[in-house]
């Protein structure tokens, strides 16, 4: 019973869920406000003029739903983006079979700068021309990125890395049948040998 | 009954009274078989979600795994992945002491891995709910995605958290030369000088 009774009465003392359970309900609100399990975005344009305005842009390029954050900045320090300032993002496949879809990229202030942030769709893996259209009253203009819609995760590769849990405890398994059998071997040896 | 007969100063079960000695005693062998079928069933929702996608050639969107074709807010929110963390965090603290040796090793280094992740996720939302992300980044950064831009922080943790794990119940239940099998739990296989329950 040493050493084992403190820790034992964790699970018995009713305060000490009283305490955890609350927590752990606050940490499940937080979830809903921010996705971690998908990898961040890559910075595919620094600083490139577009207008008034110096324009970064990021990309997360998967098939299925790629997202494209623009970070705008003011050229002149102090001068604020103006609200009437709309982003656009226009794709379309460098292949030209489909005609170019636009969707429009919603405002956002993150650490105290003003991005946009859009969700394309790409349905498939190939290359795509993307164009950034900014209009405001300040001014507008655009640019013009190419950019590979790329797989979740690691493509065809997920079949096999997910398989890998499974083998593992298969592994474990054919361990306990060779033991098994091994056991078995000997003590049949030892009988023979009465 | 279970068959035990432990050195003189050791612990019997007998004397594991409360429900998490029993865990790490005589249930430890159920627990982990149930803990195995919790981590195994998580990996097989992965395994049926990339099933979907790259051998039945559903659209990405479609492919949700069994859970996500009944329940798709629950694949697409973060509250599944992070439940599952937490299931864990807690299954590997919970069984800790029914290991020993290498395997107590191998067990404690999972267990560290994902304290570790349980961190990267507090950053993450920390940076969402303060409304500041780190390095200048539009979206919350994790601080492994500094050296490993594009990964998928779930499937990476869960990776590197599974492999010491199943190094540590591989040593629990064949325990290297030279080292005496867990006392009071009926996992390891060898049967050492302690004389073990055998069922």
């Amino acid at each position: 019973m040493i050493g084992l009774a403190r820790e034992g009465q964790l699970f018995c003392r009713p305060s000490w869920l009283k305490g955890i359970m609350p927590s752990i309900a606050l940490l499940l609100c937080w979830l809903a406000v921010v996705s971690a399990h998908t990898g961040p975005p890559t910075l595919i344009l620094v600083d490139h003029m577009i207008g008034p305005y110096s324009v970064s842009v990021w990309v997360d390029p998967e098939v299925g739903t790629g997202t494209f954050f623009i970070r705008l900045e003011p050229l002149s320090s102090g001068a604020a983006i103006p609200d009437d300032t709309t982003v656009q993002i226009g794709v379309q496949p460098l292949s030209g079979r489909l005609a170019e879809a636009r969707y429009a990229a919603r405002r956002q202030e993150v650490s105290g700068h003003v991005q946009y942030q859009a969700a394309v769709p790409f349905d498939a893996q190939e290359l795509w021309r993307a164009r950034i259209i900014v209009h405001s009253s300040g001014g507008g203009g655009e640019a013009t990125i190419d950019v590979e819609a790329i797989p979740p995760g690691l493509g065809q590769w997920d079949v096999l890395l997910y398989l890998f849990p499974f083998l593992a405890v298969g592994f474990l398994g054919l361990q306990m049948v060779l033991y098994r059998r091994k056991r078995g071997e000997g003590s049949r040896a030892r009988e023979l040998r009465r | 009954m279970a068959d035990i007969s432990l050195q003189s100063g050791h612990t019997t079960w007998a004397d594991t009274s409360s429900f998490y000695d029993k865990l790490n005693h005589q249930w430890h062998k159920l627990g982990l078989q149930v803990f195995m079928v919790i981590v195994l069933a998580h990996w097989a929702e992965h395994l049926a979600q990339a099933f979907q996608v790259y051998v039945l050639h559903w659209p990405i969107p479609a492919s949700r795994g069994v859970l996500g074709l009944w329940f798709p807010w629950l694949v697409k929110s973060e509250v599944l992945h992070y439940l599952y963390a937490l299931l864990m965090i807690i299954g590997l603290w919970v069984f800790r002491r029914g290991f020993q040796g290498l395997s107590y090793q191998w067990w404690m280094l999972a267990f560290w891995i994902q304290f570790w992740h349980h961190i990267e996720h507090a950053l993450l939302q920390t940076q969402a709910i303060v409304g500041h992300n780190l390095f200048g980044s539009p979206v919350p950064v994790s601080i492994v995605q500094l050296w490993v831009p594009r990964v998928e922080l779930h499937l990476f943790y869960n990776t590197i958290v599974f492999i010491p794990m199943m190094l540590g119940m591989y040593f629990h239940m064949f325990p290297p030369k030279g080292e005496e099998p867990s006392r009071g739990c009926s996992c390891a296989w060898h049967k050492g000088t302690l004389g073990i329950y055998s069922a």
